[in-house]
């Protein structure tokens, strides 16, 4: 054989590694986008978990604070329908929602010096909070993920592969500028 | 009370060791000048030496006693100094000890290194020569409504090698060390080291064995345990939630070569270098310890229980 043959199948093979280097990496990295999204629901399924006895407890001590506990709820179930989804820009508007309504909750509680002083109110609170932390860490992550998977689209040469086998750009855990306003809540 | 890694904290032999330097101390606040008049004694003693070795030269009168004169004048005031400055750093560590209710003891000790080396031999068993702990606090903080007991200190050792033609080479490494005992246990034994070269490359081949949520992380650290991947990634990821991933890869970025190691009830910060990287206490001018200083300190076992509590939480 002559020698631009052996020349022509090597570069044949370094192109054949190179296609299956960069479609390993980028399915890996959409998995892990995956993986860091699972995380979050773990999270937000956690504090969703805890918001149930803060409502029953919060309702014994302030009894007519019925429209913020309402808000509380909704904000709950629209992000558990938001997850069962996978709908990451719902998910991310019901948890601001949620965030600021639990804000509100505790800001009232401070009115309320028989419920601030409740062992399983500041136990719940103290859980919530942590819960916050974890769920803020976790969109820290999953945010990470996506853009080093959506760099990966979008950069040359591996934008080429990703076009071919048809890999989209992911969303980011972020809630749009309007939504981003604080929850108001009436009293 | 206090806690040591490996055995009881001994106070009243911690405290007669420490005595020569809180009896330094004393003398320090009876005459506050005295400290300024030592450097100055050693600079004096360089500067005498060298005028004296520079005029025999300069007269020819002894040309080689000349250099010798030199030469020794400035490494005694080298050693001088050198010894007048590890007494200072000793007594502002003392000070910081006292003012937070701790204990310090600066002395080299070589039988701790030994006990844990045989306990934590992932962290403690390297080099070859001179190998101990010195700079040791004991005490317990307040942090989030939580008492915590820490043990830290400076391990040192040296790294001997030998060159094809039979020279000796002697490195020295110093390392700092928290270690921190936990009430809940941790239930099995792995270690956080930065990812090496080899294990980076070893990735690209086969998949890692752990992997978290943080892609990052995944990068950034590789993981060593015993027992079944099964069993210990488990344990494992149930202590490395998101926000200690983001934790610990703040303390990457902050310090060297960060190792952490959790075992049981204890978890162990290791960190290359020397905890102080530069004192702000100048005994020379006051003998006020400086606020920032002992802050610094304060922020450092901050940070380490910041990560150690959220590692706990969800234990059982």
């Amino acid at each position: 054989m002559a020698i631009g043959t052996y020349i022509a199948i090597g570069v044949g093979v370094i192109i054949v590694l190179w296609v299956f280097m960069t479609y390993n990496s980028l399915v890996g990295l959409r998995n892990n986008a995956k993986k860091a999204f699972s995380g979050i629901d773990v999270q937000l399924k956690r504090r969703s978990d805890l918001i149930p006895n803060l409502i029953n407890t919060v309702k014994g001590y302030a009894t007519h604070e019925k429209e913020l506990l309402e808000k509380v709820t909704l904000a709950r179930t629209s992000i558990m329908n938001a997850s069962a989804q996978g709908d990451v820009k719902g998910m991310a508007q019901g948890e601001n929602m949620l965030s600021g309504a639990l804000k509100s909750v505790f800001a009232v509680a401070e009115s309320y010096p028989d419920l601030k002083a409740n062992e399983n109110f500041l136990n719940l609170q103290e859980q919530l909070e942590e819960t916050e932390d974890q769920i803020a860490a976790s969109r820290r992550i999953y945010n990470e993920n996506v853009t080093d998977f959506n760099n990966k689209i979008q950069m040359a040469p591996s934008n080429i592969i990703a076009g071919i086998f048809g890999f989209k750009e992911q969303e980011l855990f972020e809630a749009q500028e309007s939504e981003r306003a604080n929850v108001e809540v009436k009293f | 009370m206090l806690w040591d890694t490996v055995g009881t904290v001994n106070i009243s032999s911690i405290r007669s060791r420490c005595a020569k330097v809180e009896a330094k101390c004393q003398f320090l606040e009876e005459n506050p000048k005295h400290l300024s008049k030592q450097f100055l004694k050693s600079y004096i003693i360089g500067i005498i030496g060298t005028s004296v070795g520079l005029s025999l030269l300069v007269f020819g009168v002894g040309d080689n006693l000349g250099i010798f004169l030199i030469i020794f004048s400035w490494i005694y005031t080298g050693f001088l100094y050198k010894e007048i400055k590890k007494l200072t750093v000793d007594m502002i560590k003392l000070q910081i000890a006292k003012q937070k209710n701790w204990i310090y003891n600066p002395d080299e000790d070589y039988s701790k290194w030994q006990k844990l080396s045989q306990i934590y031999p992932e962290l403690f068993r390297m080099g070859n020569e001179k190998q101990y702990i010195e700079d040791q606090f004991w005490g317990n903080m307040n942090y989030k409504n939580k008492i915590f007991y820490f043990h830290s200190g400076l391990f040192s050792y040296d790294v001997v090698t030998r060159d094809s033609k039979g020279r000796r080479h002697s490195t020295t490494y110093k390392k700092h060390f928290f270690n921190i005992y936990v009430s809940k246990s941790i239930n099995c034994k792995f270690i956080l080291t930065p990812e090496s070269m080899f294990d980076k490359i070893g990735n690209m081949f086969s998949k890692k064995e752990i992997n978290t949520e943080s892609n990052r992380f995944n990068k950034t650290f590789a993981f060593t345990y015993q027992g079944p991947k099964e069993e210990q990634s488990q344990h494992i990821v149930k202590v490395l939630t998101p926000a200690v991933q983001e934790k610990l890869l703040s303390i990457h970025d902050r310090k060297k070569n960060p190792q952490i190691l959790f075992n049981d009830n204890v978890i162990s910060f290791m960190f290359d270098g020397t905890l102080f990287k530069k004192l702000h206490t100048n005994f020379k001018k006051s003998l006020d310890l400086d606020q920032r200083d002992v802050d610094f300190l304060t922020h450092e076992l901050e940070d380490i229980l910041d990560i150690t509590t959220e590692m706990v939480q969800y234990l059982d």
